[in-house]
Order: C-alpha cells, then sequence, then structure tokens
C-alpha cells in the first residue's frame, strides 16, 4: 500500500508538479490543499502518512499551519517537510524544534523529491512508480 | 525577491523536470498540460525579471534620458491605445477625456507609468465595466486619474500597494497577471519627473489612482512635441 502525502501549499502549479513528481517517481498517493486551513482540515479528514507544507502562505502561513498541526493531538504525530523557496533565513535546527522533520528548497528536481521525501522520514524509497 | 522569483521557476523546472526524466507519455493530456504549465510560468518569470531589472534602472535613474515638453492628451491617447487589446479581451470600455497640456518629461516612461494604472484598472474591473481616464490642469500641475468600479482596497493597502510585491491579495500575481511591481514601477517613475500618485478607494466600490505631474515651466513648454502615431 502506497504511502498517502498530503501537499499544502498556496500556488496551483507548485502542488501539480509536486504531487506529479511525488505519484510518477516515487509511487505516493498525494492529496492537495490550497491554503492553512484547508490542510488542517484535509489532514483530519484523510490522515495522511506525511505533510508537505510551503512555508509563505497567505492569510495562514506555513509556521503557523505548523504551530496548528503540532497543537492537534489527532494530528501532532503526522509528520511535516517543511517545503520553501527562501534560501536564507530556513534554519534547520529551528525547524526541527518547532517540530518539522525536515527542509525541501525550491526549486526542487522533480526525479529526487520523492527519494528526498523518504530519507528524510526514515522510508524506503517506494520504488515503483505509478502509471507510464 | 526570491520567493517571487524562485516560485514560478519551481514550477518551470519541476514541468520540464518530468517530462525530460520520462514519466510521462509526451503524447498525453497530461505530459502537454505540463508544457503548457512550464511556459506559463516561463512568462510569468519573465514579467518578473523585466520589471525586477526596469525598477532597478529607474531608481538608479538611468532610464530618465529623454525629458522634453511632451502633450498631455497624446500621453493618455497612447497609454489607451497601449492598453486596447487587454480592455477588448477583459470587455472594458475605457472614457477618455483628456487636457491639451504640456508637461516636461519623458514621453515613454510617462506612458509606462499610465499604462500600469490603466492595465490594473482593467484587470480589476468586472466584465461590461468602464474605467474613466481623465486630466485636468490644477495650479502648476496636471492630475490624471484612472478610476475602476472593481473590488477597491482596503483603507490600510492604499500607500503600501506602491511596495514591491504588495498586492492586496497573494493570489494577485498569477490570477491577474502582474508581477506585483508594476505600481511601484510606477511610483518610481512619477517620482524622477518631480510629481506623485496616490490611491483612494472605497472597498466595493472601486479605486481612483491620480498622477500628478508638474507642467513644463514657462520657456520650456513650447512648441509642443508632438508624439508620433
Amino acid at each position: 500500500v502506497s504511502k498517502r502525502l498530503l501537499i499544502i501549499d498556496d500556488e496551483p502549479d507548485i502542488r501539480t508538479v509536486a504531487a506529479a513528481s511525488l505519484q510518477l517517481v516515487g509511487g505516493f498517493t498525494v492529496i492537495s490543499a490550497g491554503s492553512g486551513e484547508e490542510g488542517l482540515m484535509k489532514a483530519r479528514q484523510e490522515a495522511p502518512d506525511a505533510i508537505i507544507l510551503d512555508l509563505m502562505m497567505p492569510v495562514m502561513s506555513g509556521r503557523e499551519t505548523l504551530q496548528a498541526l503540532k497543537r492537534d493531538p489527532a494530528l501532532s504525530c503526522i509528520p511535516v517537510i517543511l517545503l520553501t523557496a527562501k534560501v536564507h533565513g530556513v534554519q534547520q535546527d529551528e525547524w526541527q524544534h518547532a517540530g518539522a522533520a525536515g527542509v525541501l528548497f525550491k526549486p526542487f528536481d522533480p526525479m529526487k523529491l520523492a527519494e528526498q521525501v523518504s530519507v528524510i522520514l526514515g522510508w524506503e524509497a517506494q520504488k515503483e512508480a505509478g502509471a507510464r | 525577491v526570491s520567493h517571487e522569483l524562485r516560485t514560478p521557476l519551481t514550477s518551470i523546472r519541476a514541468g520540464l523536470g518530468l517530462l525530460a526524466g520520462g514519466v510521462m507519455d509526451p503524447s498525453t493530456g497530461q505530459a502537454k498540460a505540463m508544457i503548457e504549465l512550464a511556459l506559463n510560468n516561463t512568462d510569468r518569470l519573465s514579467r518578473l525579471v523585466n520589471d525586477i531589472l526596469d525598477l532597478q534602472r529607474i531608481e538608479a535613474g538611468q532610464l530618465i534620458v529623454n525629458m522634453k515638453p511632451v502633450n498631455a492628451a497624446d500621453l493618455m491617447r497612447h497609454s489607451v491605445e497601449a492598453t486596447r487589446g487587454l480592455a477588448a479581451q477583459s470587455e472594458v470600455t475605457i472614457n477618455l477625456h483628456s487636457v491639451d497640456e504640456t508637461l516636461e518629461g519623458d514621453a515613454d516612461r510617462l506612458v509606462q507609468a499610465m499604462v500600469n494604472l490603466l492595465g490594473n484598472a482593467i484587470k480589476f474591473s468586472p466584465r461590461g465595466a468602464s474605467v474613466e481616464f481623465t486630466a485636468e490642469k490644477s495650479g502648476r500641475n496636471v492630475i490624471f486619474k484612472v478610476r475602476d468600479h472593481g473590488r477597491g482596497i482596503p483603507p490600510e493597502q492604499l500607500e503600501v500597494i506602491f511596495e514591491r510585491f504588495a498586492q492586496v491579495d497573494a493570489s494577485d500575481s498569477r490570477e491577474k497577471g502582474g508581477s506585483g511591481l508594476g505600481l511601484a514601477i510606477c511610483r518610481s517613475i512619477v517620482q524622477q519627473h518631480g510629481g506623485r500618485v496616490w490611491a483612494e478607494s472605497q472597498p466595493g466600490q472601486g479605486s481612483t489612482f491620480s498622477l500628478q505631474i508638474p507642467v513644463a515651466r514657462p520657456g520650456n513648454g513650447e512648441p509642443h512635441r508632438r508624439m508620433s502615431a
């Protein structure tokens, strides 16, 4: 059974390419949300195995979404990987302290994204790709 | 700026990377959609890079090189012509009421500033609406006004929208096709001309952007430099 990932990013095109990459290369099942609020709702509904969370989002930022996820007893155990376009100002230690499992940077290599996610989460890479 | 640049770059890099990586059949609709996505984001990135370079040059004082007497009505007419395509596509009518006054400025840059304001007014207008583009002499200045009937701007945003990447709604850049730098460029151009630009709005009832440019000093303004059509 493939692992289920929830991507939370306000940019629809980023959601599309990240989902395609994780599905086609990694064989993951991907659920998407376009805002922090929608992400929290889908996390409760779908109980994903992990969450990939964009840091810079309007209204409810990635930082606020992470805090809300970690405050909720039903969601706090879901590992969260942060996705950011910022090169400076993101200290891995800081985010691990805030409860994130790791940080990935934009632009990402779509052929390696699934592997990077698996490495961060300690999962065996799911090699079997989805439909070609 | 890094976030604004990296966002479209990520979509381009990932979209093309998936195609090059051979995980998508090139003949499928999914592959075609990915090419389209990369192309759209290339356009978005191009607009952004052009505007960033433009703003840098303007702020460094490198672009205002052609200060000459220019006719206000000519500037307005050229600005309307430059936005005619966008207006038609958006089904928005521009009502022009010009004034025959001579300013001293760089005609291309002043048109660029006016096109920015008109472009915004069109993009934020509902279909079938009109945009009023007027001018009047006020003392030693001409005040150009661009009035739309769009969603308006919250009072607390009226100043900050002239800052870089300060759109009222973060989705405006991708949905309205702007770079988030248009008003910053407009303000820089106007300031280089000794003028000012400001916004007034009633949320839900539209916005008015005013652009004040000094008239040419006596002796500098004649003969009018009419721009070629």
